[in-house]
């Protein structure tokens, strides 16, 4: 296993450098998936494959560039939007659609198109993930049938941002349909999008097909067709992937990666990730969330199970060298990162001590009592992902050396986040997609009583020292300034141990050697593959099939 | 037939199953490690075979010949159990069916047949995935709660064949009473019938038990069971062969030794 | 004949109606109810919830639940599957060919070539080659359906290349002959899993039945009659000793429908059994429940065929 990482860091240096893009039309690019798309219309998805589906077919208003910074709109590029114009006290912005933007079936995309976008994510009966996400956003009118005015409850570094999660939807198709009927519409499995590609089918558990939009207003792209096909059992997926069936795996599970490394007809290389994951405590009781939990609302028993676990040689033993320790609620290419921050360190002897001194003593079964009550608790994991689910065991014995006794609890994605988003759980190996803003912080982390932050706390951390210093850090315009008053924040958060921060990933991709690749886009790689091309020389037989009627 | 190879033909299952019975309960004794200890998990992790891990080690350095053995424990405990509740169970319902006869007896056996036609696996998914994780204790009682039908069935039609023999109803004609009837004379007559059953439930619940545990629906790590050691190999049995291999053949030997018994029983059953 | 039909039919259909029963209460013996794993989240408002609730009759005392829940399913109804954002009905209506096609060719090749094996072994009596083979069909049936898939898929797919891993067609099969060439070049290995499982219980069953014939006065009858033996065995033995056999199928049915699940499961076949593994992991209840009732009715309707079948070969039964 360990001698193929020097290797996979030339191969990442490789996949770096920017190729020419250029190459003919044609062409099928297969994607294998653990999972089919949760759903397709984009204010109704959770999951990443939906994600990734959805924003293949629908185009948003503008999307983020190549450096990936959503403070302000200069990184922005224009997609349904041609252009903007901020009013004078930054409170409102009036988007100028482009006049030759269609939906899939011809009809052109429109002002009332974009109103209805933001209606649906603010339904409640729809229940979208992104309504957290457009908190910001006050209300959308249509000035005329191509201009359309979004207002803002107040300013923010990340104001425009928010205004691009708001996805233009089909009026003519969509606006008819009942509140709360939209998910269980026949409109919802078979959208009808304006990106540049368009759905073909949806079998659903086993695949579904994308057609280039020919006649798009932002060219058609190189490919034919992009098929995904979905692959549950992971094995499954690597044995097809070497087989040549399938074209790109994303991101690969660590266990596999020294096996692909070798194969001629794949590239396999690294970017920087943006997921970091943790073992959080729920410091309220799951039952009554009025009520503190009876175990981990106590600062020091979190420090004591943090001190308990060895993150360094969990992190070797799940990634060997594909992650490194997290640092906190943080990545390290967040340009906010501080690799200098104070650490917890893993010291089995301090965390027993500790639990000593807090009265925690060892009982018969080598299990620590208190005033009658088991030091012991139930830890979810998604069984979709395998390393939190190794990490889990891994800490369950390290926590029982110390005598804490922590089940572990697998269950379906769906079921976890079921779990997760209503705080019923002691305690959870959770992960976090953030982005390259450190505004994710707030969502995860600030008491859920600031406006607009703490919609994903589920895990209730409140401390009101972290809350200042995110909203000062977030809300200064000078970068050093905004550094110093983050680092307060990290360093808060690191000492209250709300979570036991476990790793930040490196991602691992696989993509079939013969297809041209514009450069990687590390938070959504799927969002050039309109410019992903294949030789007519280097073409397979399935290339050339025709698309399914 | 050659009635010599036949006894020793007879006696090996049996000498099987008694030394898997006997290495499940010596197992905590024999097992060289602690079967959820971590020594390791950087460089002793998914080791293959050597003379420290005759069996090799799991993904997190844990010794899987230690795991066999307290999976020993566990996987044919809760099958034993199961059995023990599902026999006691179909033996009463089938009994009183074949005892009351007339419309309780079919009104018990449509309710048997309709139980048969639910295929328990289904029935154990859902019940696992109701109650979310399931104790060792619970999935024997969810075993047992629905492997009762074959035994009723067995118990229902040889009471009927007991009722109608001669040795019943001369014991009927001379005024021995009901209870005694039941207990001196029928139960005693079934008891070949319940050996029958008990080793055909068993031959079921040791692969079912591992069945649910390798969907991920049984016994909750770190406990071992085989079925969750095998699904440690993680889908890479080429790679990890000694994860699969070494509970497979703890599996099958048992289930081979039980099914063996079951029908040397059967036989010997028929023939007497 | 008729009586016999109609006391089957009768017979079955209480056990369906029992059956039934059994899916009604599993879906109240559910945590909650069907709403909670698939709604009870923040973003969901609880008018939505309310509002299924009241459209499924959640709210309703339980008798007339019942009588609901008997009326949506005669209207072929089976309720929300919240997993997969479609009718349970049609959930399974995509799932069930699959499964169909899988089963069908496991019971047909698995039930032939038990009957052969099983009649072989029971007409030659102990020999050396009969006895191995006892011994093989006997090691078949203690080895669990998944072990056996998984030994599949590691020789004849992962070592030897020869069929592939996974799946039921690959994503660009063509048409026509194409397509069912690749279909049947998927459909080995787990069929064949499957039918070597019931051919090793057929074989055990069928063995013993000709045994028990291979001297009955009407064979023996057959054979002074100048008979040749091959005649003897096929059109006198075998159609009696087939009645035992065809009594099995109340213990297959069932035991290949469980298979399904295992053996769909390692080899990704888009089958019902994976359809019910993905529903129990997500606590898709509406989905789990309505596979249970659709693949015992499948099993009791199997049951009956059957039934039916053993009137017909059995003489003495179609008297009665």
């Amino acid at each position: 296993m360990r001698r193929l990482f020097p290797l996979l860091a030339l191969v990442a240096v490789l996949a770096c450098g920017s190729e020419s893009a250029g190459g003919a039309r044609g062409g099928t690019v297969i994607i294998g998936t653990p999972a089919d798309a949760d759903a397709l219309l984009m204010p109704l998805v959770d999951g990443v494959q939906g994600r990734i589906v959805s924003e293949l077919l629908f185009d948003r208003l503008a999307d983020i560039g190549p450096s990936l910074n959503t403070v302000g709109d200069v990184d922005y590029q224009p997609r349904l939007a041609q252009r903007w114009t901020w009013s004078g006290d930054s409170l409102a912005i009036v988007f100028a659609l482009h006049p030759e933007a269609r939906w899939h079936d011809g009809r052109p995309v429109r002002a009332a198109d974009v109103v209805l976008g933001f209606t649906v994510i603010r339904d409640s009966a729809n229940g979208s993930p992104l309504n957290a996400a457009t908190a910001l956003i006050a209300g959308v009118t249509a000035i005329d049938s191509l201009a359309v005015e979004m207002r803002f409850t107040r300013r923010a570094p990340e104001q425009f941002h928010a205004a691009t999660q708001v996805v233009p939807l089909p009026a003519h198709l969509l606006g008819a349909i009942p509140s709360g009927g939209l998910r269980t519409s026949e409109a919802a499995s078979a959208p009808v999008g304006s990106g540049r590609f368009k759905l073909v089918r949806w079998e659903r558990g086993a695949r579904l097909e994308l057609a280039a939009v020919p006649d798009h207003y932002r060219g058609r792209p190189k490919l034919d067709r992009v098929l995904f096909s979905i692959t549950p059992e992971i094995a499954t997926g690597m044995a097809r992937l070497k087989a040549g069936e399938i074209d790109v795996w994303d991101p690969l599970p660590p266990a596999e990666i020294a096996d692909l490394v070798q194969q001629p007809t794949l590239r396999v290389f690294s970017s920087p990730s943006f997921d970091y994951s943790f073992l959080a405590f729920n410091a309220r009781d799951p039952k009554v969330p009025t009520r503190p939990h009876p175990l981990f609302a106590d600062r020091t028993l979190r420090r004591a199970l943090t001190l308990a676990v060895d993150r360094g040689t969990l992190v070797k033993a799940i990634f060997d060298t594909l992650a490194l320790p997290a640092l906190g609620p943080m990545v390290r290419s967040q340009a906010t990162a501080d690799t200098t921050l104070r650490q917890i360190p893993f010291d089995r002897a301090a965390a027993a001590a500790l639990l000593d001194s807090a009265g925690w003593v060892r009982g018969a079964d080598g299990v620590r009592r208190k005033g009658g009550r088991r030091l012991a608790f139930t830890v979810n994991v998604p069984s979709t992902s395998r390393s939190r689910e190794r990490a889990a065991v891994l800490i369950q014995e390290q926590l029982r050396e110390v005598g804490v006794a922590m089940e572990i609890e697998r269950m379906d994605f769906a079921v976890f986040l079921a779990a997760q988003t209503s705080s019923r759980f002691d305690a959870i190996v959770g992960g976090t997609r953030t982005t390259p803003s450190p505004g994710g912080l707030r969502g995860s982390w600030a008491s859920a009583a600031i406006p607009g932050g703490g919609t994903q706390n589920a895990w209730h951390y409140e401390s009101a020292a972290f809350d200042s210093a995110v909203a000062a850090g977030l809300g200064a315009m000078d970068p050093v300034e905004s550094k110093a008053h983050l680092r307060r924040a990290y360093q808060t958060i690191i000492d209250d141990a709300p979570a036991i921060w476990l790793f930040e990933l490196k991602n691992v991709s696989a993509v079939h050697a013969r297809i041209v690749l514009p450069p990687w886009r590390p938070d959504a790689w799927w969002s050039t593959l309109g410019d992903w091309s294949i030789e007519p020389s280097k073409r397979l037989p399935r290339d050339a099939t025709p698309a399914t009627p | 037939m050659n009635r010599r190879r036949l006894a020793s033909a007879d006696l090996w299952p049996l000498l099987l199953l008694a030394s898997l019975l006997l290495a499940a309960l010596a197992g905590p004794w024999l097992a060289p490690y602690d079967p959820n200890a971590q020594p390791d998990p950087v460089a002793l992790a998914s080791q293959p075979p050597s003379w420290a891990h005759p069996f090799g080690t799991d993904p997190f350095s844990r010794d899987v010949l230690s795991r066999v053995l307290h999976a020993a424990r566990l996987s044919l405990g809760i099958a034993t159990v199961a059995v023990a509740i599902a026999v006691s169970f179909g033996a009463l319902l089938g009994a009183t069916a074949a005892i009351a006869g007339r419309w309780t007896e079919s009104a018990l056996m449509r309710v048997t047949d309709a139980a048969l036609a639910v295929p328990r696996l289904l029935l154990l998914m859902t019940a696992a995935a109701a109650f979310g994780r399931v104790s060792p204790w619970m999935l024997a009682l969810l075993l047992g709660a629905t492997g009762w039908m074959t035994t009723a069935r067995l118990v229902c039609n040889e009471t009927r064949r007991l009722l109608a023999g001669d040795e019943l109803r001369g014991a009927r004609a001379l005024g021995v009473p009901r209870r005694r009837l039941l207990l001196v004379h029928l139960l005693p007559a079934l008891l070949p019938t319940l050996g029958v059953a008990a080793t055909v439930a068993m031959a079921a619940a040791i692969p079912l038990e591992a069945g649910l545990s390798f969907l991920g629906l049984g016994v909750a790590p770190p406990q071992p069971s085989w079925g969750n050691i095998i699904l440690e190999a993680d889908g890479r049995i080429l790679a990890n062969w000694w994860l699969v291999l070494f509970p497979t053949l703890a599996i099958v030997a048992s289930v081979l030794a039980t099914n063996v018994a079951a029908e040397r029983l059967a036989t010997v059953h028929t023939r007497g | 004949m008729r009586r016999v039909l109609l006391a089957r039919l009768g017979q079955g259909a209480i056990v369906i109606a029992l059956v039934v029963t059994i899916g009604f209460v599993l879906i109240r013996l559910m945590p909650g109810d069907p709403f909670v794993a698939a709604l009870d989240n923040e973003g969901v408002a609880p008018q939505l919830r309310d509002q299924l609730r009241a459209q499924y009759g959640f709210d309703r005392p339980l008798p007339e639940q019942f009588l609901r829940f008997i009326g949506q399913l005669l209207r072929g109804d089976l309720g929300w599957s919240f997993s997969r954002s479609q009718p349970v009905a049609t959930v399974l209506g995509d799932v069930l060919p699959a499964t169909a096609l899988l089963m069908g060719t496991a019971l047909l090749l698995g039930g032939i070539g038990g009957v052969l094996v099983g009649a072989w072994q029971g007409w030659r009596g102990d020999t050396s080659g009969t006895r191995w083979v006892s011994r093989a069909s006997l090691l078949l049936l203690s080895v669990p359906e998944f072990v056996l898939a998984l030994l599949f898929v590691l020789g004849p797919a992962l070592l030897l290349g020869w069929f592939p891993v996974a799946g039921m067609q690959s994503d660009f099969a063509g048409s026509g002959l194409a397509a069912l060439r690749d279909l049947l070049h998927h459909l080995v290995l787990p069929a064949g899993t499957l039918a070597l499982l019931i051919g090793a219980v057929v074989a055990r069953h069928q063995r013993r039945a000709v045994l028990g014939v291979a001297d009955a006065e009407f064979v023996r009858a057959a054979r002074a009659k100048g008979v040749p033996e091959s005649r003897v065995l096929f059109r006198h033995a075998l159609r009696n000793a087939l009645v035992p056999v065809l009594t099995l199928a109340g213990v297959v049915f069932p035991a290949l429908v469980s298979g399904a699940v295992l053996v769909e499961r390692v080899f990704a076949w888009p089958g019902m059994g994976r359809a019910i593994v993905e529903a129990v992991l997500r606590r898709d209840y509406p989905l789990v429940v309505g596979a249970v009732m659709v693949s015992s009715l499948f099993v009791v309707l199997g049951t009956m065929l059957a039934d039916l079948a053993v009137a017909w070969a059995d003489p003495r039964q179609r008297r009665a």
